[in-house]
């Protein structure tokens, strides 16, 4: 099967903002990389904090082999939140990948892997910040 | 650096044949590009290096001079630049089964390898993984590669739900 739907944003996440073409065109090149059929991306709704267009995406997963973010830090913010996508992909044997970190995610180590990376990024806010 | 690393997730190689005018890097520290002044640069030539066939450095003192003489000696190209800083340069002598670390805050560079060989080396960076980040972000071009168990146990916390 090798489907992949594509997942990105239309609202900045992370105090990024990339215009949808661009998040498009970084998809479909991930994609092509690793012979990925690409399925037309989904996109996120604008409102702060909104994830329903990922949990549509997610109800489609037995048609498809797995996603394709932009960013992994376009998951959910909160844990439990994020912690439940990961387990539903775990749960169907998915593939999460992420196309501008290069990541790939299939089996709980992976996904683990992916968790310490928000878990360091949700915690920089609180360090050392560069000098102005 | 301290006791908890990030590390580039994808080290670079860089090859440099003798007389390819066409892959060389200007001086430039990395800084300069985004990257965090607290990164540090792992170079690991695969090859003796030497010479042309090296890459120089300005040393510490030259480089504190430069950045306080910047606007004045950068001209008008990175070339230009070279030229002001050419005499202060320091080129490094690495060999095989050696490893430089430096410090990527430093002007840096190569010039065309006028040596009879080729260059092999790779480079890989490295910082504290709770240091302040520049343009490459965790995730995207860093990776923890030493968390230990009380910033894992940190990270994991949050306070009891009283509702």
């Amino acid at each position: 099967m090798n489907r992949f739907r594509g997942y990105i944003f239309s609202r900045p996440f992370m105090g990024e903002r990339v215009p949808q073409h661009v998040q498009n065109l970084v998809i479909r090149d991930y994609c092509a990389r690793r012979q990925l059929k690409f399925l037309l991306s989904a996109t996120e709704y604008a409102m702060p904090g909104c994830d329903l267009i990922l949990t549509q995406v997610l109800d489609e997963l037995p048609e498809l082999d797995g996603i394709v973010l932009y960013s992994l830090f376009q998951l959910p913010e909160g844990r439990q939140r994020r912690s439940a996508v990961f387990q539903k992909l775990l749960d169907q044997g998915k593939a999460l990948h992420c196309a501008v970190e290069g990541l790939k995610a299939s089996n709980a180590q992976e996904f683990d892997r992916l968790e310490t990376l928000w878990r360091v990024r949700q915690t920089l806010p609180d360090c050392l910040q560069p000098a102005a | 650096m301290g006791n908890e690393l990030a590390m580039q997730a994808r080290v670079n190689l860089s090859i440099q044949l003798p007389g390819d005018h066409s892959s060389l890097l200007p001086v430039h520290a990395d800084t300069w590009s985004g990257d965090s002044p607290y990164e540090v640069v792992v170079w690991l030539p695969l090859v003796d290096c030497y010479g042309t066939k090296a890459m120089y450095l300005l040393p510490p003192a030259q480089a504190a001079a430069l950045d306080r003489n910047f606007s004045q000696l950068a001209g008008a190209s990175g070339e230009s630049l070279y030229q002001a800083i050419q005499s202060d340069v320091t080129w490094l002598q690495v060999r095989y089964g050696e490893v430089l670390v430096f410090n990527q805050a430093l002007p840096h560079g190569n010039r065309v390898n006028i040596e009879p060989e080729t260059r092999w080396s790779m480079n890989c960076r490295f910082k504290g993984v709770f240091t302040p980040y520049g343009d490459k972000q965790i995730g995207e071009f860093f990776e923890p590669i030493t968390l230990r168990a009380a910033s894992r146990s940190g990270m994991a916390y949050s306070l009891p739900k009283t509702s």
